[in-house]
């Protein structure tokens, strides 16, 4: 019998020509079928208006779940055409004529793309004083790295020998990476340092084990910066 | 009635305000006993062990199984592909989306025995329902990621699921697989609040996942509220954070 969900489905969709994935390593070859990635590209925007929430993604899995609405508008999506920095990258090309496209964050941006790729800025936060003078001041690129799902590179940029800010050269295509990060710029998110609370509560929220890894480039990029 | 035991590898506790025998509560640890048989990848006579090891076909496994299997998917698609139950040597890995989904499943247990007023924890993870023995909101407390002994923000999920997604102990880290050289440490702790506990629960997995950025996606999901610890101690918190703090 053919398998009742996406799960199982052997191949990756293979909808989405411009961009092409790094091949997986042999790691996903075993025991199970090799599961399908998320597209790169999924969906057109039917008008600027309506939120397409039940857009189809290429091989959609097949349990639905309830549909979020987002927060974002869908205005800004629209036009997008992005053209990747990195020759090193594994996306060859990105230039859609009408689907919003998550792409890796351009150098030079072409003038219709109107918010910025996702950049965390804690150059205003407090930083922990055993930190200060770690790194030398520059930018450093982290590799392209594999992460099962796709690539991902980002870049580190240190000031006074600190970490100041992690822009990602390089996210894993998606249709919810590209509304987030084509869609209206993102509140600035508010910050404070932790501070032990007394007080009763009834039971608390805590991590017991993390059973994700996450491949990340940014170790790599810091280990350039070390001073 | 509270009452904790250790299952599926952490501590789970139910704690029922309502009057209610013994049998209740006994019946929510039966279930979550036979998921733990089911799902436990170090039990050599589970369903996922059998799945894994070849004896069983992914096309024949259990409904239940099918049912994680499709949510996990699911998951993987809506998170960027930041969620995954294949591990790095090919092998399902579905704890991270089992803890949610039978807690979820735990509550819904409760209240279709009657119960209103309850909470099930499973390491760390809540499903709350109702109100406390007190009378008043569930009161949830956000664990210090720097000293477990500590809490660093009270929250009132209101019948809404929580969370905590990171790596606490000192010394401990997250590993690239690929090359163990190299400790991914910025983040450190991600609580995530959500419709229910396994809407919490699994984009709190994904989203720590995604490092500094996951707060970000959090924020991009009108249903979710997140409140992220790096390693510095700073937190960053959702929009819609601060009114969880407020009764």
């Amino acid at each position: 019998m053919t398998s009742r969900y996406a799960y199982a489905a052997p191949e990756a969709p293979d909808a989405l020509g411009a961009v092409t994935i790094t091949p997986r390593p042999k790691k996903l070859s075993l025991a199970v079928p090799a599961q399908p990635m998320p597209p790169a590209v999924v969906e057109a925007v039917p008008s600027a208006a309506s939120v397409p929430d039940a857009v189809a993604p290429a091989s959609p899995p097949a349990a639905v779940l309830p549909v979020r609405p987002r927060k974002l508008p869908a205005q800004s999506q629209a036009s997008v055409a992005v053209a990747p920095n990195d020759t090193t990258a594994s996306i060859d090309a990105v230039t859609p004529a009408a689907a919003p496209v998550i792409a890796p964050a351009p150098a030079q941006r072409p003038a219709e793309v109107a918010v910025p790729a996702p950049q965390i800025t804690l150059a205003s936060a407090p930083v922990a004083p055993q930190q200060a003078g770690k790194y030398k001041n520059g930018t450093y690129k982290g590799p392209v790295t594999d992460a099962y799902y796709g690539v991902v590179q980002v870049q580190a940029n240190v000031a006074n020998g600190q970490l100041a800010s992690v822009k990602v050269l390089q996210y894993p295509n998606d249709r919810r990476t590209s509304r987030y990060i084509n869609g209206q710029a993102l509140p600035v998110l508010k910050q404070e340092a932790v501070v032990a609370q007394s007080g009763d509560v009834d039971f608390v929220s805590g991590a017991t084990f993390t059973s994700q890894a996450y491949v990340h480039s940014l170790n790599q990029a810091l280990l350039q910066a070390k001073l | 009635m509270r009452e904790t035991r250790i299952l599926m590898g952490m501590p789970i506790t139910i704690e029922i305000v309502d009057a209610e025998g013994p049998a209740v509560i006994e019946r929510a640890f039966d279930y979550l006993a036979a998921v733990d048989q089911r799902f436990s990848t170090y039990k050599p006579d589970s369903e996922i062990t059998a799945i894994n090891e070849g004896r069983i076909a992914v096309e024949n496994c259990s409904e239940e199984m099918h049912e994680v299997f499709a949510l996990a998917e699911a998951t993987r698609w809506e998170t960027l592909g930041f969620f995954n139950i294949r591990r790095p040597d090919g092998l399902i890995d579905p704890s991270g989306i089992v803890k949610g989904w039978a807690i979820a499943n735990t509550a819904h247990l409760l209240s279709a025995a009657g119960m209103k007023n309850f909470f099930v924890d499973a390491g760390g993870d809540i499903q709350p329902k109702g109100h406390n023995a007190e009378g008043t909101e569930w009161r949830a407390g956000i664990r210090n990621p720097f000293n477990p002994a500590e809490i660093v923000k009270t929250i009132y999920p209101k019948g809404r699921g929580v969370a905590t997604s990171g790596t606490y102990v000192r010394g401990q880290h997250i590993y690239d697989p690929h090359d163990t050289e190299h400790v991914l440490e910025e983040v450190v702790s991600l609580t995530v609040v959500g419709p229910n506990v396994l809407e919490a629960d699994r984009f709190a997995t994904a989203a720590f996942a995604m490092g500094s950025e996951g707060i970000k996606f959090i924020e991009a999901q009108p249903d979710l509220e997140g409140y992220l610890i790096d390693k510095a101690g700073i937190a960053t918190m959702t929009s819609g954070f601060e009114a969880l703090t407020k009764l």
